[in-house]
């Protein structure tokens, strides 16, 4: 089969999907053209209209379509309780797993000057505000304990300090099922570190 | 298929690559700065958590062109900077990462960078580390600064008058004081590194972050700002704990 301009233009399009290479690009393609073409219509509707129509909640960040988003315009969550999460796949996997009845605030990214990512990138001066407006009196870090996200925690602490808001992070340690043995020295590290009365 | 190499080294940077590998910037004790793609480590059992920024690590390798292939990784032995301290150490690597090339033969600058973190570990005072870091980054890259001799006639610094250091040619006295001049007995302090007092930390700063740009050219250093941020924020609290205490806070790089 011989490869058309437009199918090249296609192939390369898909390419801008993270871990597409250009193998899974054409497979992406072919399958899309041969198999599927009303799925393919539909893919591109969506997509289009996800483009034009989502945008960021303006008070927590996180995706949506309204200016302001679900959680934050529902009455019935707490306000004073406010749990900064690093994207909205951890957002949503926070709400589902535990009985979160506070709001969110989305960071989209952490800290990581090396990646040309800092506070402004992060919309840090939204957070500020947000803890300024003076209702949040706890906040609980969902932070991946990486370096990026050690350094995005400690930030977002020093910030919180003048409001005298009580900050607290997610414990870290040994994962449920994980083996003792076969966990890395930090992870190790941490959870004697946090080990608890039991 | 050429031999597989080893050295012990440090994770300057660690960002994800492809669908679940790691693209990691180290620094070895003697194959200088490399780029090192960790197949499959951001998999389940993957070693992400080993391959992270400031991990001192026993590294395995297989060359190929730009960037070579790991295949191990033992951690030597465990460095934990406090959370406080990580963003003036990632100063230290974005220094590096902007100052070394991959494949660059570095000399020293090796010890130097294990030196500093050894002292940021041991909670030493951030601003002495940083200033004799970039000092002996600059020394060990060929770009020394001689602060106790004019570089014109080679004569000896006086402390009671006033010098103007030329980045790329040295110290040339000055009648008066201009900008960014300095008193004779503050760039012997410097030379000495003696940083005791805190007007010669000042002029220290100001002055190698100048030469330092110099060096860096347009690119402009993204820890440098976060360190400024919460350098603010330090002053803000100081502010509020001792209103009347005149204390000095600026950021440390
Ligand atoms: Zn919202």
């Amino acid at each position: 089969m011989s490869i058309t301009p437009l199918l090249e233009q296609l192939i390369e399009a898909l390419r801008c999907q993270p871990g597409v290479g250009p193998r899974s690009a054409s497979r992406i393609a072919f399958h899309l053209l041969e198999r599927d073409r009303h799925k393919a219509l539909h893919l591109a509707e969506i997509l289009r209209q996800a483009v034009e129509r989502l945008g960021h909640c303006e008070q927590c960040r996180n995706f949506s379509e309204t200016p302001l988003c679900s959680i934050c315009s529902d009455p019935r969550r707490q306000s004073d309780l406010l749990c900064v999460v690093e994207n909205p796949a951890q957002l949503a996997a926070m709400d589902h797993a535990i009985h979160f009845r506070g709001r969110y605030h989305v960071l989209m990214g952490r800290l990581s000057p090396l990646d040309g990512i800092g506070p402004e990138e992060l919309g840090m001066d939204r957070l500020e505000q947000r803890l300024r407006e003076g209702e949040i009196k706890e906040m609980v870090l969902a932070i991946s304990p990486s370096v990026e996200g050690e350094v995005t925690a400690h930030y977002i602490s020093e910030m919180a300090h003048p409001f005298g808001v009580r900050v607290t992070r997610l414990a870290q340690g040994v994962p449920m099922g994980g083996e003792l043995e076969s966990l890395d020295s930090g992870t190790l590290t941490r959870a004697f570190e946090l080990r608890r009365e039991y | 298929m050429s031999q597989a190499q080893e050295d012990e080294a440090y994770v300057l940077h660690s960002r994800p690559w492809r669908e679940t590998s790691l693209l990691l910037e180290v620094i070895t004790a003697n194959h200088g700065r490399l780029g090192l793609v960790a197949r499959g480590a951001r998999r389940g059992k993957g070693q992400a958590g080993v391959l992270q920024a400031f991990h001192f690590l026993q590294l395995r390798w297989s060359p190929r062109g730009e960037l070579h292939t790991l295949i191990g990784a033992e951690e030597i032995e465990p460095l934990r900077l406090p959370a406080s301290i990580l963003p003036a150490a990632l100063y230290l690597n974005e220094l590096l990462l902007n100052l070394l090339a991959r494949h660059d033969e570095c000399g020293p600058v090796y010890s130097i960078y294990h030196h500093a973190l050894r002292r940021l570990q041991a909670a030493a005072a951030l601003e002495p580390v940083l200033r004799d870091f970039e000092l002996d980054l600059l020394d060990a890259l060929g770009f020394g600064l001689t602060l106790d001799k004019e570089c014109l006639d080679g004569a000896a610094v006086d402390p009671g008058l006033w010098y103007l250091y030329q980045p790329r040619q040295g110290l040339i006295k000055i009648p008066e004081t201009v900008e960014n001049a300095m008193l004779g007995h503050i760039c012997l302090a410097i030379a000495a590194r003696d940083w005791s007092d805190s007007a010669t930390r000042r002029a220290a700063k100001r002055l190698l972050r100048r030469v330092l740009d110099v060096h860096l050219g347009q690119r402009a250093l993204r820890t440098r700002e976060l360190l400024r941020g919460l350098a603010r924020m330090q002053q803000r609290k100081d502010r509020a704990s001792v209103e009347d205490h005149g204390s000095e806070a600026s950021s440390p790089q």
